[in-house]
């Protein structure tokens, strides 16, 4: 092909190397210089979240990856790794809009046999259970006692944590993230609550598997900082294929070790019934975490959460997914409190954590929300054998009846 | 991206753990397909396919970090694409112009206006009607997301030759618009 860098009639400004780089990286077309937001809308349209195509693939890509991984000859050349990832507790991703589907068993990792192996999966669950004692020593959620002999033991070889003779017995949210990364544009979307609209018909999601997120674990009762990286939960759909829902991924604390997260699908469900809202109006969702029963202090991550809408028109044809992110918090839950962390009411700002414009699905008119959402979210925690419920809910007037809670329990 | 997670998770791919490489398959495998989309055009999924056949059998001998694990996979992706093209000996012919977009715009600024959104496929299309090395230069830097020595390690050539295909890249694309632009002002 022939190149011709000559400048055309009407040939847009020069482009210095600066705006080139930002051009790149993303640059909004509302920030570009005169002749070049064309440009930018190609270059961000090519990093644009996944479509169903471009996920189609994973299955058939993770059997082959465990194909060839197996060694011949019935002996695994390696031992398997100890089985930390979330199960997908709480359904299958919705397609569409069908109810979701309860209950799904976490598909178990392929473990071969014999004594090799279950010695490594015996060697893996000690490590995990190590790596868990230091976390919990490191933000201070140990008893008294053991927290005081994890602060001497671990203190002499410089960690730090707390004594243990404090513990805490208020709830703080640990904002996260700085640095979550997800699949769009990556200068798009650097409001809190984004929302962003989902082609209609398709599954929706970023289908990001493990978007590196750093959270950081803050505690005014902590002598040390516990930082902890987040593998994003991965999003778990149904094949559209038929074939089977792959149980994805994700890992908190690597900073300290990992802790586990499982996915947890709520609804759909309208709780506000038939709400009809107009485009550009603020529409706010969040959710509330707690711990029910007898359970030593935890901290709750909740990861990746968002609300997938599905709206229709009042009038006219229009109408489509859209998606309300909250990003990651962690709540400090105390021992055996069975509070609802942020808060228990509905009406409660802090329950609320994104918000976003509805979008313009309907050529102007007002946006139906009948059918309501779908809340999704990893949920990890420090306590993998306590149960953590969860319940969401939205409201584009302050108000917001919860949903059904729904439970599970981390890493099961 | 991953960002500081990607060490666990790679370590636990490497390990057999099937779910940490449904991760690195998901992070990865869209912008891989885009991609491939330019330089390999129709054959992409099966290009793609043989990739990430080869990283799985290869994952225990990669070193690095994950701006390096990108660099593999996508060096990776091209040394495939070349086969493919040597095997096939043609380069896809279907190209997609600028003036194939509803740009019915008096001025190249107005045009940013009609040209309100564009989906992948087609932003594809328009990157694949660059010159090759224009092309595949612009890909690298925003689908795969890496910097300019990275691109200049995966196409063989100098940071500075990579930063000057990009630049006439896009400014070829400005200018695809503007003549676009031009072209419905002369029609109407």
């Amino acid at each position: 092909m022939i190149h011709d860098d000559r400048p055309r009639p009407g040939a847009p400004a020069p482009l210095d190397e600066g705006t080139g780089e930002r051009l790149l990286r993303g640059l909004d077309p509302a920030d570009a210089p005169p002749g070049y937001a064309p440009v930018s809308k190609v270059l961000r349209a090519l990093l644009a979240p996944p479509d169903a195509a471009e996920r189609a693939g994973e299955a058939e890509a993770v059997a082959r990856f465990v194909a060839l991984r197996k060694p011949a000859g019935g002996r695994r050349g390696q031992a398997p790794a100890p089985v930390w990832r979330p199960s997908a507790v709480g359904g299958t991703r919705p397609s569409n809009r069908g109810p979701t589907r309860r209950g799904t068993k976490p598909r178990r990792t392929r473990n071969g046999g014999g004594r090799q192996n279950r010695r490594a999966l015996v060697g893996g669950t000690v490590v995990v259970v190590a790596v868990a004692i230091v976390i919990a020593a490191g933000t201070g959620t140990l008893p008294n006692g053991p927290q005081g002999v994890a602060h001497e033991a671990l203190g002499a070889i410089g960690v730090s944590v707390p004594a243990g003779d404090n513990h805490n017995t208020t709830s703080h949210e640990v904002a996260s993230p700085a640095g979550a990364s997800g699949e769009g544009p990556r200068s798009a979307g650097t409001h809190s609550g984004g929302g962003s609209v989902v082609g209609g018909g398709g599954s929706s999601g970023s289908g990001s598997g493990a978007g590196g997120t750093t959270g950081t674990t803050a505690s005014s009762k902590q002598t040390g900082t516990t930082t902890g990286t987040t593998g994003s939960p991965s999003t778990t759909q149904a094949g559209g294929d038929g074939s089977p829902p792959i149980g994805g991924g994700g890992t908190v604390g690597g900073g300290g070790g990992p802790i586990s997260v499982t996915e947890i699908f709520i609804g759909p469900q309208a709780m506000e019934g038939d709400l009809k809202v107009a485009p550009g109006a603020p529409l706010a969702v969040g959710y509330a975490v707690s711990m029910p029963g007898h359970h030593a202090a935890a901290t709750v991550s909740v990861l990746q959460a968002q609300v997938v809408f599905n709206a229709t028109c009042v009038s006219g044809i229009g109408g489509g997914d859209f998606i309300v992110s909250m990003g990651d918090r962690s709540y400090a839950i105390a021992a055996s409190s069975g509070s609802w962390y942020p808060g228990d009411h509905s009406n409660d700002p802090a329950t609320f954590q994104g918000s976003s414009a509805v979008p313009d699905l309907c050529n102007g008119g007002l946006v139906r929300l009948r059918l309501g959402g779908v809340f999704e979210a990893g949920i990890g925690s420090t306590d993998t054998t306590n149960q953590v419920n969860v319940r969401w809910h939205y409201s584009a007037d302050d108000n917001g009846g919860w949903s059904h809670t729904q439970s599970v329990v981390p890493g099961s | 991206m991953m960002g500081p997670s990607f060490p666990f998770v790679l370590e636990q791919a490497r390990r057999g753990d099937h779910g940490a490489f449904a991760a690195i398959w998901r992070d990865i495998h869209p912008g891989l397909l885009r991609y491939l989309g330019v330089v390999a055009g129709e054959n992409r999924e099966d290009v793609a396919s043989e990739v990430w056949a080869q990283v799985a059998t290869s994952l225990d001998r990669f070193t690095g970090d994950e701006q390096g694990f990108r660099t593999w996979v996508f060096t990776t992706a091209r040394r495939r694409a070349i086969d493919w093209h040597r095997r096939s000996a043609r380069r896809p012919a279907v190209y997609l112009k600028p003036e194939h977009l509803d740009v019915s715009a008096t001025s190249a600024d107005a045009s940013v206006g009609a040209l309100e959104s564009i989906s992948t496929d087609a932003a594809i299309a328009l990157i694949r009607s660059l010159p090759a090395a224009q092309a595949e230069v612009v890909m690298l830097r925003v689908v795969a997301g890496l910097d300019v020595a990275r691109v200049a390690e995966i196409v063989g050539k100098q940071p500075g030759a990579v930063r000057v295909l990009a630049h006439r890249g896009l400014r070829s694309l400005a200018e695809q618009f503007a003549g676009a632009a031009l072209q419905g002002t002369v029609a109407q």
